[in-house]
């Protein structure tokens, strides 16, 4: 089994730089560029290290469920909905984000009048001034659906337990955390580098891979 | 120059030097805005990433057969249930005939890729069913970017023939969602 394991952790650090930044790349910078850039560098790490502990967790429960399941398919048909709700609300928080980072929306408090739950939870993530409110944020995006994961997924359910499959996948977690911390680091050193226009033009583009991401997970559910 | 910064500051864009650079209007942001989710909404019907590759295999609508070119053993690969559908249980299998014979003792593995995105380690180690015909089940999974395109690649080793001695065919294909 310890194969296995090491398998898990190769696929994902070969899928982070190969998979990972191509699909997951825009969610990390999304939030990079919303956070800003801090001059000192210990705090300029902490969201990238409570982001991908959040999506570990995600990860972790996921295949947990799987190896205590011991099936890969009937549990995926019963996440699918979930996932594809996720990938939705990615798509909204994102816009949010990308519209506080061109300044055409000053914040949440635009939609105060809406003062609804789910509202009050995004402001709580997106305007909070704690770094903590990244493993939320974490923990959310790690339920996005992932083919590479999937494959992942297929492997800790066959591993047959809750502890074994939980091992399993947040082996393949771990592998991924390099290319994604990396990622947003660089991020994070070229917000703070870029100013005006290309500063706002990155949160155009993060709205528009908001509306990529609200619709896919629009027309995933569409197909179930 | 005072309003333009406090212009800036109001609207969250202040950084350090900002003097240096005239900040868009509010109504040039709306309408940058707009131009680029206009352009994104139409590129999302477009391009999956994979229209430069071509299918050798049309594996919807029957069995796929190949030689593999090192020895000339003839490979015929199928997928069931039809058609062949993502997140759903599947049967691979594998005819091999050398010379008009089945070939019975030979070790086959089928290893399933994307080309273009790399999809994780999806290898399948096939068992003999009898007169040639290998057999395993699997599941091929779905792409949520939208790609269909997989690459099955059957590895062929014949006892008392090293690994790398091992022949190999590959079949492209399309699946449905």
């Amino acid at each position: 089994m310890e194969a296995g394991y090491l398998l898990a952790f190769t696929t994902g650090l070969l899928g982070g730089f190969g998979h990972c930044i191509g699909m997951c790349g825009p969610l990390v910078a999304s939030y990079t560029l919303h956070a800003g850039y801090s001059e000192r560098t210990r705090s300029a790490f902490i969201p990238h290290l409570l982001y991908n502990a959040g999506r570990i967790t995600s990860y972790a429960s996921i295949g947990s469920f799987m190896g205590l399941t011991g099936t890969f398919l009937n549990s995926a048909g019963r996440l699918a909905g979930f996932q594809n709700s996720v990938s939705v609300v990615a798509g909204m928080v994102m816009v949010l984000m990308g519209l506080g980072i061109t300044g055409v929306v000053k914040g949440i408090s635009s939609f105060e009048r809406h003062n609804s739950f789910i509202l009050k939870a995004v402001k709580a993530v997106l305007e909070s001034g704690s770094p903590w409110r990244y493993y939320p944020l974490g923990l959310l995006l790690g339920f996005l659906p992932c083919g590479l994961s999937y494959s992942v997924f297929i492997g800790a359910a066959g591993t047959g337990g809750f502890l074994q499959g939980m091992y399993f996948v947040s082996c393949f977690g771990i592998g991924t955390i390099p290319a994604l911390f990396s990622f947003g680091m660089v991020m994070g050193y070229l917000s703070h580098k870029v100013r005006g226009r290309i500063y706002r033009a990155g949160g155009v583009v993060v709205i528009g891979m908001g509306v990529y991401f609200f619709v896919r997970g629009i027309l995933s559910y569409a197909e179930l | 120059m005072e309003k333009i910064r406090e212009s800036a500051r109001i609207q969250g864009m202040w950084r350090d030097n900002f003097i240096l650079y005239r900040p868009m209007t509010y109504a040039k942001q709306k309408i940058a805005g707009a131009t680029v989710l206009f352009c994104f909404l139409l590129l999302l019907g477009c391009d999956t990433g994979q229209e430069k590759i071509k299918t050798d295999c049309a594996i919807s609508e029957g069995q796929c057969i190949k030689t593999a070119a090192a020895d000339g053993t003839a490979a015929t690969f199928d997928i069931q249930p039809k058609p062949v559908k993502t997140m759903t249980s599947l049967v691979f299998s594998v005819d091999l005939n050398k010379a008009d014979r089945a070939v019975a003792d030979a070790s086959v593995t089928l290893a399933l890729t994307m080309p273009g995105m790399y999809m994780g380690d999806n290898r399948y180690l096939l068992k003999h069913k009898g007169e040639g015909r290998y057999e395993g089940e699997g599941v091929i999974v779905r792409c949520p970017s939208g790609r269909k395109i997989w690459q099955a690649e059957v590895t062929i080793t014949r006892p008392g023939h090293k690994s790398e001695d091992a022949v190999s065919a590959r079949y492209i294909f399309e699946v449905e969602k």
